[in-house]
C-alpha cells in the first residue's frame, strides 16, 4: 500500500514571458520505508514537485491537474487547517541551504520545541526539550548545543540541526531538497552517512531531491529521473538505466574508477518550458532520436515491475 | 486580458502619471489660460466663480484659474530642479562614501548625519530669508537640504555592489576606479535612484509651498504657494472666499500625490528586480 | 619545461576585527591566516590544480597572485619578475597577461552592459582597439573562439538574456580577448549544470592547446581536478599538504587528509567495498591556528610529535611532495 501517490501532476507558473510548464503529467508512488531519489538538472521541475507536496508553491504557480494522495487524502484538496496538521507532523522537509531555514534570533531549542508542541498539544516543555536533546544526540551535534543560536553552528551542523527539526514530530515522510549541495565534500559524506544511518534506525520514508547522481546512487533504493518537466525514467538502483538521458547523465560525472577521458557532457541546452517542443523534450539533444521522437511525446512503458521508461526506443518492449 | 491585469497592477502609478501629464501640459501651454494672470481689475475684487472667471478672482482682481495654470509651471519647475540638485548631491556623496568606504565613508556619513539632525524647514526658511526671495535661491536651498535620504540609500547599495563578482572582474581586467564608478556602479545604482528621485520631487514641491506660504517665496513668480500666501494675507478664510484657497490647495495635493504614486509604483517595480540574481 | 609562475612562501593574512571585551583590554592583534606560506611552481603550458574544501585558502591564493587582494608576504615570480613587488602602474601591463575566469556566471557580469561591451572593455582599457568597428570585430572573434556561434547572435544581447553556460563562455571570451598567457580559473564550472560542464572544460583545454596557456585551476571537486589537470596540490587551512600527479593523489595519496578526501569522492557507481575515511567535525577556524601540524585535530594517524613541529612540504618521490612527519 503506497504511502504517497502522485497522479498525473501538472504545474504551471505564470511568468512575464508566458506560462512556464514546469511539471507535466508526472506520476510516482512511494512505499513506506522506501527511499526515492528524484534527480534532474536545473529547471527540470523536481523542486517544484517538492514544494507542491507541502503546498509551498509561490503565488504565481498553479496546479493544472493531478492529485497527490497521502494515505487516501488528496493533499492538494486539503484546507488550511488540515494542511497545518500535515506539515511538519506527517511530512517534514529539509531545505536546501539550511543556513537560511532557521530564525537567526531564536535559540534552536526554542524553535524545535515550538514545532513539537504545536503538533503534540499534550506534551509539556520539559518532555519536548528532552526529545530535542535526544535528537541532537542522534544526528551527531551533541546535546550540549541544543540552546545555541543558529550562527554558532557550522554549515554541516546546521544541516544536522535541520534534519533533527524535520524528525522532531516523527513524520511519516521526509523530503530532503538538495540536502548536501551547498556543503564541502567531507561534510557531504558525513551527512550522507547520517541519512543512511537514520533511515536504517528509524525506518524513514525519504524522498531525496538532487542533481547529483552519486548522492542518489549511494543512499536511495529507487530513482526517478526528470527532464524538461517530465518524468523520463523510474527504476530500482542496481538495474542498468535505459533512458538515453539517464545514461548520458551517468556518464557526465567524472568517474575516478574509469579512465581520464572527457567524452561526457550533453551538447545543447535545456528546453524552453514556455514553448516546450512537441515531442520528447530530450529529442533535440538525444543522439538516439528519430522522427517519431520529435513528433509525439512517448508514453511511459514498463520494462519490468519496478522499471518504467518514457522513450520511443522501448515501445515494443511491453512485456 | 494581459493589458487589463497590467492596468490594475499599475493603477495608482498610471493615475499619478495622467495627472502629472495634465499639469505638465498646462505648464508648457499656459496660453490656455483664459486671462492674463497679471491683469488686475479693481472692479472685480474677490468675486465668486462666474462665467467669465471660472474660479473667481483674487483680492486684486486677477483671474484665479489663470493664476493656477501659470502657477503650475513654477511649482513643477522648482520641484523638479530642486529634486535634481538633491539627487545629484545625494548620488555623488552616496557613491563616494560607499566606494571609498575606508577613507571617505565615515566623514561623509557624519556630514549626512549633520544635515539630518538639523531641522530642515527652519533651516530652509532662514536661508531663504538670508539669501533673498529669488526663485533660484529657493531651488538651491531646497536642493541642498533634501539629499540625505538618497545618499544613504545609494551608499548602502554601493557597498553591496562593491562586493559583487562583476566588480572583482573589473579589477581583474584592469579597470581604474574612476571607470568602475562611472561605467559599472553608477548605471546599476540609477534604477534605484530614479524611483527615489521622483518621490523627492513631491517633497520639494511641498517644501516650496511651505516656504512661499510663509512669505519667503519669489513675489515676481506666481506659484501655488504664493497664492496661498496672498490668500491668507487677504483674510480669504474670513471672507469665505473658498475659491481662492481651494484651487491652489487641491492642485498642490494632486501634484504631490501624483509624484508619490508614480514614485512608489516605480520603487515596487525596481526593488523586486534588485532581489533577483 | 620552463617555469611560468613561481609562488614562494605566499601569505595572505586578514586583520580580524575582534570586538570582544578581551580585545578592548589589550591582547595580541588577531589575523585570519587565509594563506599561510604557500609555495609551488607552474610550468609553461601546464594545468596546475589547487584543490581543497571551503576556507582552505585556494581562492585567496589565486586572488593574491592576480593582486586582487594584497599579499602580506611572499613573492610571485612571473617570467622572472616578482609581480607582487611591482608598483601599481608597473603591474598594469601584466594585467593583460594574467586573467581570471570566475565562478559565478550570474554575478560576474554587469547586468547593464551588452555583451559587446563586456568583452570589449578589456580591449578598450588596454588600448588594443582603435575604433568601434575594430572593437566589434575583435569581440566577434573572441566570442567565436569561446564557442558562441554565431557570435553575431550574442554580441548585442544582455547577460540575463543568455543561459548560464553561455554566460560563462562570455566570461571566458572576455578573458581571452587580451591574448593572455596565464589564466586563473576559480571554480569555472561548479555553478553550471552537470551536462554543460564538459563543454566549458573542453573549451578550456582547447585554449590551452592552441594558445599554449598555463592554468591555475581552483576547485573543490577532486574528481574534476583528476580528470583534467597535470598536477594537483591539496590545501588545508592555508597550506599545501600534498602535491602530485592526478593518479598519485587519487589512487596513492600519502597525506592522511588527501587519503580521506580521495576516499569520499562521490562515484556514480554505487560500488560497495570502497572504504571511506570520514573525518569527524569541521575544519578548524583559520584565526587561532595551533602549533605543529594543522591537521592534528582531525588526523586519524597522529602521534605526539605532530603537535610540536609543523611539517615542511618535502619531496617523497618524483613529482610527489608531502607535508607529513610520517610520509
Amino acid at each position: 500500500m503506497p504511502l504517497l501517490t502522485i497522479d498525473n501532476l501538472s504545474i504551471h507558473y505564470r511568468a512575464r514571458e508566458g506560462i512556464v510548464k514546469a511539471v507535466q503529467d508526472v506520476s510516482l508512488s512511494l512505499e513506506p520505508k522506501q527511499t526515492l531519489g528524484l534527480i534532474g538538472e536545473s529547471g527540470c521541475g523536481k523542486s517544484t514537485i517538492a514544494m507542491t507536496l507541502l503546498r509551498l508553491l509561490p503565488r504565481n504557480a498553479a496546479v493544472q491537474k493531478g492529485a497527490v494522495m497521502l494515505d487516501n487524502r488528496d493533499l492538494l484538496a486539503m484546507d488550511a487547517a488540515e494542511l497545518r496538521q500535515v506539515r511538519g507532523a506527517r511530512i517534514a522537509m529539509v531545505f536546501q541551504g539550511a543556513m537560511n531555514a532557521f530564525n537567526p534570533v531564536r535559540r534552536l531549542s526554542s524553535q524545535i520545541v515550538e514545532g513539537i508542541r504545536l503538533h503534540r498539544p499534550g506534551i509539556d516543555r520539559a518532555q519536548a526539550l528532552k526529545k530535542t536533546t535526544d535528537l541532537f544526540d542522534l544526528v551527531g551535534i551533541g546535546a550540549g548545543r541544543v540552546h545555541d543560536y543558529p550562527h554558532q553552528l557550522s554549515g554541516g551542523m546546521k544541516q544536522r540541526a535541520m534534519i533533527a527539526m524535520a524528525l522532531s514530530c516523527d513524520p511519516e515522510l521526509v523530503i530532503a531538497d538538495e540536502p548536501v549541495t551547498a556543503l564541502d565534500v567531507m561534510i557531504q559524506a558525513q551527512i550522507m552517512e547520517l541519512l543512511k544511518d537514520l533511515r536504517r534506525k528509524m525506518g524513514l520514508t525519504l524522498i531525496l531531491i538532487t542533481h547529483d547522481l552519486s548522492v542518489v546512487m549511494e543512499a536511495c533504493e529507487r530513482v526517478a529521473v526528470m527532464y524538461g518537466g517530465r518524468l523520463m525514467e523510474t527504476a530500482d538502483i542496481g538495474r542498468p538505466f535505459k533512458h538515453p538521458y539517464t545514461q548520458k547523465l551517468f556518464q557526465a560525472f567524472p568517474n575516478i574508477e574509469k579512465s581520464r577521458d572527457i567524452s561526457w557532457g550533453i551538447p545543447g541546452a535545456p528546453p524552453d518550458l514556455i514553448r516546450p517542443p512537441q515531442g520528447c523534450p530530450f529529442a533535440p539533444r538525444c543522439d538516439a532520436a528519430f522522427t517519431q521522437c520529435r513528433k509525439k511525446m512517448p508514453p511511459m512503458v514498463a520494462l519490468a515491475p519496478n522499471h518504467q521508461v518514457c522513450c520511443h526506443l522501448y515501445q515494443e518492449a511491453r512485456l | 486580458m494581459h493589458t487589463g491585469r497590467w492596468i490594475k497592477q499599475n493603477l495608482s502609478g498610471l493615475v499619478g502619471l495622467l495627472v502629472l501629464i495634465l499639469f505638465v501640459v498646462l505648464s508648457f501651454f499656459p496660453q490656455m489660460a483664459p486671462h492674463d494672470p497679471h491683469r488686475m481689475d479693481k472692479d472685480k475684487i474677490l468675486q465668486a466663480p462666474s462665467a467669465e472667471h471660472l474660479l473667481g478672482t483674487d483680492e486684486v482682481g486677477r483671474d484665479i484659474l489663470s493664476l493656477v495654470i501659470y502657477g503650475a509651471r513654477i511649482s513643477l519647475l522648482v520641484g523638479f530642479f530642486a529634486a535634481a540638485i538633491s539627487t545629484l548631491i545625494g548620488v555623488t556623496i552616496g557613491i563616494f562614501s560607499g566606494y571609498y568606504d575606508r577613507s571617505w565613508g565615515q566623514p561623509l556619513m557624519r556630514l549626512t548625519d549633520v544635515f539630518l539632525a538639523v531641522p530642515q524647514l527652519p533651516l530652509m526658511l532662514v536661508l531663504a530669508a538670508v539669501l533673498g526671495a529669488d526663485i533660484l535661491n529657493v531651488i538651491v536651498v531646497i536642493g541642498c537640504l533634501l539629499w540625505t535620504q538618497i545618499a544613504r540609500i545609494v551608499r548602502s547599495y554601493t557597498l553591496t555592489l562593491k562586493e559583487r563578482s562583476f566588480i572583482e572582474r573589473c579589477h581583474a581586467i584592469g579597470c581604474s576606479n574612476a571607470r568602475i564608478i562611472w561605467l559599472h556602479i553608477f548605471p546599476n545604482v540609477l534604477p534605484l535612484v530614479f524611483a527615489n528621485a521622483i518621490l523627492l520631487v513631491a517633497s520639494a514641491i511641498y517644501y516650496e509651498v511651505t516656504v512661499s506660504f510663509l512669505g519667503l517665496g519669489d513675489p515676481t513668480h506666481i506659484s501655488w504657494g504664493m497664492m496661498l500666501h496672498y490668500a491668507f494675507e487677504s483674510a480669504a478664510i474670513l471672507r469665505q472666499a473658498y475659491w481662492y484657497i481651494l484651487p491652489p490647495g487641491i492642485c498642490i495635493v494632486l501634484t504631490v500625490l501624483s509624484f508619490t504614486f508614480i514614485g512608489r509604483r516605480l520603487d515596487e517595480i525596481v526593488n523586486p528586480k534588485l532581489r533577483r540574481r | 619545461m620552463k617555469p611560468h609562475l613561481i609562488v614562494q612562501n605566499l601569505k595572505v593574512w586578514f586583520p580580524f576585527t575582534d570586538r570582544s571585551a578581551k580585545r578592548l583590554f589589550g591582547g595580541a592583534k588577531k589575523y585570519v591566516r587565509a594563506v599561510d606560506g604557500v609555495s609551488f611552481t607552474i610550468q609553461r603550458g601546464e594545468i596546475f590544480c589547487l584543490v581543497g574544501e571551503s576556507g582552505c585558502g585556494k581562492s585567496t591564493t589565486g586572488n593574491a597572485i592576480l593582486r586582487l587582494v594584497p599579499a602580506t608576504e611572499g613573492s610571485v615570480d612571473y617570467n622572472g619578475v616578482d609581480i607582487l613587488a611591482l608598483q601599481a602602474h608597473q603591474f598594469s601591463s601584466y594585467r593583460s597577461k594574467l586573467q581570471k575566469i570566475f565562478q559565478d556566471p550570474y554575478g560576474s557580469l554587469n547586468p547593464r552592459q551588452k555583451i559587446l561591451d563586456v568583452v570589449g572593455e578589456p580591449l578598450v582599457i588596454h588600448k588594443r582597439v582603435e575604433n568601434e568597428e575594430d572593437k566589434r570585430e575583435r569581440v566577434l572573434n573572441a566570442l567565436e573562439a569561446a564557442g558562441l556561434t554565431p557570435p553575431a547572435l550574442f554580441i548585442d544581447k544582455y547577460p540575463h538574456q543568455v543561459s548560464g553556460g553561455q554566460r560563462q563562455r562570455v566570461v571566458i571570451a572576455s578573458a581571452i580577448a587580451l591574448n593572455p598567457e596565464f589564466i586563473v580559473a576559480d571554480e569555472p564550472v561548479s555553478m553550471l549544470d552537470v551536462s554543460i560542464r564538459a563543454g566549458i572544460i573542453k573549451l578550456l583545454l582547447e585554449m590551452q592547446r592552441e594558445a599554449g596557456l598555463s592554468y591555475l585551476f581552483i576547485t573543490h571537486d577532486l574528481s574534476l581536478a583528476w580528470m583534467i589537470c597535470n598536477r594537483i596540490a591539496v590545501m588545508y587551512l592555508g597550506q599545501i599538504v600534498e602535491i602530485g600527479l592526478p593518479d598519485t593523489i587519487i589512487h596513492q595519496p600519502s597525506h592522511p587528509y588527501t587519503r580521506a578526501l580521495a576516499s569520499v569522492i562521490p562515484v556514480p557507481d554505487a560500488s560497495a567495498g570502497r572504504r571511506k575515511i570520514i573525518l569527524e567535525g569541521d575544519i578548524p577556524s583559520p584565526v587561532d591556528i595551533p602549533e605543529g601540524c594543522r591537521f592534528y585535530s582531525r588526523c586519524y594517524e597522529r602521534i605526539p610529535e605532530c603537535q610540536q613541529t609543523a611539517p615542511e612540504l618535502r619531496k617523497c618521490a618524483p613529482d610527489h611532495w608531502v607535508a607529513c612527519i610520517k610520509a
